[in-house]
């Protein structure tokens, strides 16, 4: 690959270029930004074909170029996007496998019989028929899986699959990855958190600001000093195990108890409480985590906590002149109500009676982008955003939603040190994840939701437990 | 005997439908076809849209018409004096027409959504009406993207209140800040989702032979021109 690029005279890869053999897996890193899905969108063709982009280069499978000539990628390649809720586009389990095998040409009863065999494969037979809405995300997430493979690809493509997925969605996609392998296909990933998948490459390829930098093969990957190296390029490669001690893990100065939840019980339907028994303090500038799988209620807990989830019974008393938390969404683009980040943080200031200018210095990229509409930051951008957003409502407790999905290692620390000066500053932060790197750098206790009740870990044992949940401890 | 028919007839009959309500425009010519559509349609697709954004819907569309009718339409006989607001026999005509226009459009739509499964739809539309695959497929994900969009609306709901607006959409700045997110997030979806559509062959898509008429095309198509005749004619 030359180079390639959305709009003329403007190239996003440069000088770009290496192979892969049958029952492969190459794996791409690279921090947000370093052209990771822009490689992925020109492999597949859509770059040029969809986006009005350009490439200058080709992109051999079997001695074909999918760039060229009448065999469209799609034929031979399977990409499983980021985000299965983006990739979903039919309403039932079913129709959604049966989409792809019937743009293909696929008979229309070879199609069906496949379709039946993949979902029963991947657990989703008795759901087939069911609205993809009512699917967990885990489902999802195999339902987007199972579609991408439908038609037998040579080469499957993962873009970040564990953006945003929990240790055993994580386990599940390592499955997926290796019976591919084994199936004698190419596998493709993406990823900044190539920890999950470095024992398993053949190779990894590394990219900075669009560019091939360097490549490495299975040997040289076994290297610990190699590692070291990667880490320091600011790549996600050591288990919670093997990287050194953080201040999460350390005694920091908490204040007073400021909220008390007391024999709690969630529910969507009242028979089937999500969430039983649960009692926890948190004391104020504190930082505690909220572990469990997705679907564990999580969310349902801490919208409950906002006063936003109205099924439950049991105590929830805010004390010490606090009155209330205030809740930030995964989904940081539900927070934005104006067309421009200055019109944002405008809207903070007067709804807060904060002077714009404090509430503005909050914001290290301001001045660069203040213009923008918030929807077209990076998503670091976009939660440092929501996250000044809370903070000028002046909350005593800011409650966060899966604050690090899909961020780098350096988004990651950007982040965590906001939060830190925020919680020294006194604001307490129940933060719901599945990510051991928030309870191992920024967590002062933990809790784990299992079985609908919470239990209390601490953050290093939690974080080691999932990293085992998700096979690489 | 079940009566058979294509799904791209529903199509045509829910589209002949909304054509009606732009045609009709007294609350006589309306309420007939309005208030069948509406009550089977809310009936039938109701199991496949959440009930909640149908509400809400429903509730955006009422405030919507009596401000319209308020605003551009409050002539004739006074109705009703509150405070300093006095409601006019056109405010209520106005106010009437257009919520009888939103039932019936809203009320086909929903009864052929009842009916027919997507992705039947699509291969109904190309193959049937020989609508090109890119469309068909662009109608058809709109239907998937309902549920979503009512997930959309309780989350900005949850952000504007936090944010402090109140959960009553008073002013048209108001109805823009629920607005402005709901299509930012769903433009965002709508790339990625053609996108997706793309990898997976849309555009090699191809669909042979056609489904014969059947007797439920026939019913189908005498119950929408009965409805036409009927508006034109009262």
């Amino acid at each position: 690959m030359r180079s390639a690029g959305y709009k003329v005279g403007e190239a996003v890869l440069r000088e770009t270029g290496f192979d892969g053999g049958e029952g492969e897996l190459i794996l791409v890193g690279g921090a947000s930004g370093s052209g990771k899905t822009t490689l992925l969108l020109t492999i597949s063709g859509i770059l040029s074909s969809l986006m009005g982009g350009w490439v200058d280069g080709s992109v051999f499978i079997g001695g074909e170029d999918l760039l060229r000539g009448d065999s469209p990628a799609s034929r031979l390649v399977g990409l499983v996007l980021q985000d299965p809720e983006k990739q979903v586009l039919m309403p039932t389990p079913l129709d959604e496998v049966l989409f792809t095998l019937e743009n293909l040409g696929f008979d229309e009863s070879e199609a069906l019989t496949r379709a039946t065999e993949l979902l029963r494969s991947f657990g989703l037979f008795d759901k087939r028929l069911d609205h993809v809405e009512t699917l967990s995300g885990g489902e999802k997430r195999r339902l987007s899986l199972a579609s991408a493979i439908s038609h037998k690809p040579y080469l499957v493509m993962l873009d970040e699959p564990t953006a945003s997925m929990d240790p055993w969605g994580i386990r599940e996609v390592r499955r997926f990855v290796t019976d591919l392998i084994k199936e004698g296909k190419t596998v493709l990933i993406v990823e900044h958190k190539i920890k999950y998948f470095l024992d398993m490459a053949d190779k990894l390829v590394l990219l900075s600001s669009g560019r091939k930098v360097s490549e490495y093969s299975r040997n040289e990957l076994a290297s610990r000093d190699l590692l070291k190296k990667l880490r320091g390029a600011g790549l996600d490669v050591e288990p919670v195990h093997e990287m050194p001690e953080s201040p999460g893990c350390k005694e920091r100065r908490i204040g007073e108890v400021i909220l008390t939840v007391e024999g709690l019980e969630c529910w969507h339907e009242r028979k089937k409480p999500l969430l039983k028994d649960v009692s926890f303090e948190l004391r104020r500038g504190e930082v505690l985590a909220l572990v469990g799988p997705n679907g564990s209620g999580k969310t349902t807990l801490l919208k409950t906590i906002a006063g936003f989830h109205k099924g439950y019974s049991g105590e929830i008393v805010f004390r010490g002149g606090v009155r209330k938390a205030f809740y930030v969404s995964q989904t940081p683009d539900y927070m934005f109500l104006e067309n421009s980040v200055e019109g944002e943080l405008r809207l903070a200031a007067s709804k807060t009676g904060r002077s714009f200018e404090v509430v503005a210095g909050k914001v290290p990229f301001y001045e660069e982008r203040k213009h923008y509409p918030p929807y077209r930051l990076s998503l670091g951008q976009r939660r440092w955003l929501t996250l000044v957003i809370a903070w000028a409502h002046k909350p005593d407790i800011i409650l966060m939603d899966e604050p690090t999905a899909g961020l780098d290692l350096s988004l990651l620390n950007s982040l965590f040190e906001h939060v830190r000066g925020l919680s020294e500053g006194g604001v307490s932060f129940i933060i719901s994840t599945h990510d051991p790197r928030v309870l191992l750098g920024l967590a002062d206790r933990s809790l784990i939701i299992e079985g609908g009740r919470v239990k209390e870990l601490e953050p290093c044992k939690a974080a080691l437990m999932l990293e085992s949940i998700a096979g690489v401890y | 005997m079940r009566a058979r028919y294509r799904e791209s007839t529903l199509f045509l009959y829910a589209l002949g439908a909304s054509l009606l309500a732009f045609v009709a425009n007294s609350v006589k010519s309306l309420i007939l076809p309005s208030l069948i559509n509406g009550i089977l349609g809310f009936a039938s697709g109701s199991k496949k849209i959440p009930q909640k954004l149908l509400a809400a819907l429903l509730v955006l569309n009422a405030w919507g018409a009596f401000i319209n009718g308020l605003y551009f339409h409050n002539v004739g006989d006074e109705i009703v004096s509150i405070q300093a607001v006095t409601i006019r026999s056109g405010a209520v005509e106005s106010f009437l027409i257009l919520t009888l226009r939103f039932f019936l459009i809203v009320g086909s739509t929903l009864l052929m959504l009842g009916l027919v499964n997507v992705r039947d739809l699509i291969r109904s539309l190309e193959r049937d009406l020989r609508v090109p695959s890119g469309i068909a497929f662009s109608i058809a994900y709109a239907f998937r993207l309902f549920p979503l969009l009512s997930k959309d609306l309780s989350e900005i709901r949850i952000a504007r209140k936090e944010r402090g607006f109140t959960s009553v959409v008073l002013s048209p700045k108001h109805l823009r800040s629920i607005l402005l997110p709901m299509l930012n997030i769903s433009y965002e979806r709508a790339v990625w989702g053609g996108i997706s559509a793309e990898l997976r062959g849309l555009r090699l898509r191809k669909v042979s032979g056609r489904k014969p008429l059947g007797l439920g095309d026939v019913i189908i198509l005498s119950a929408l021109a009965l409805q036409w005749v009927i508006s034109l004619y009262s």
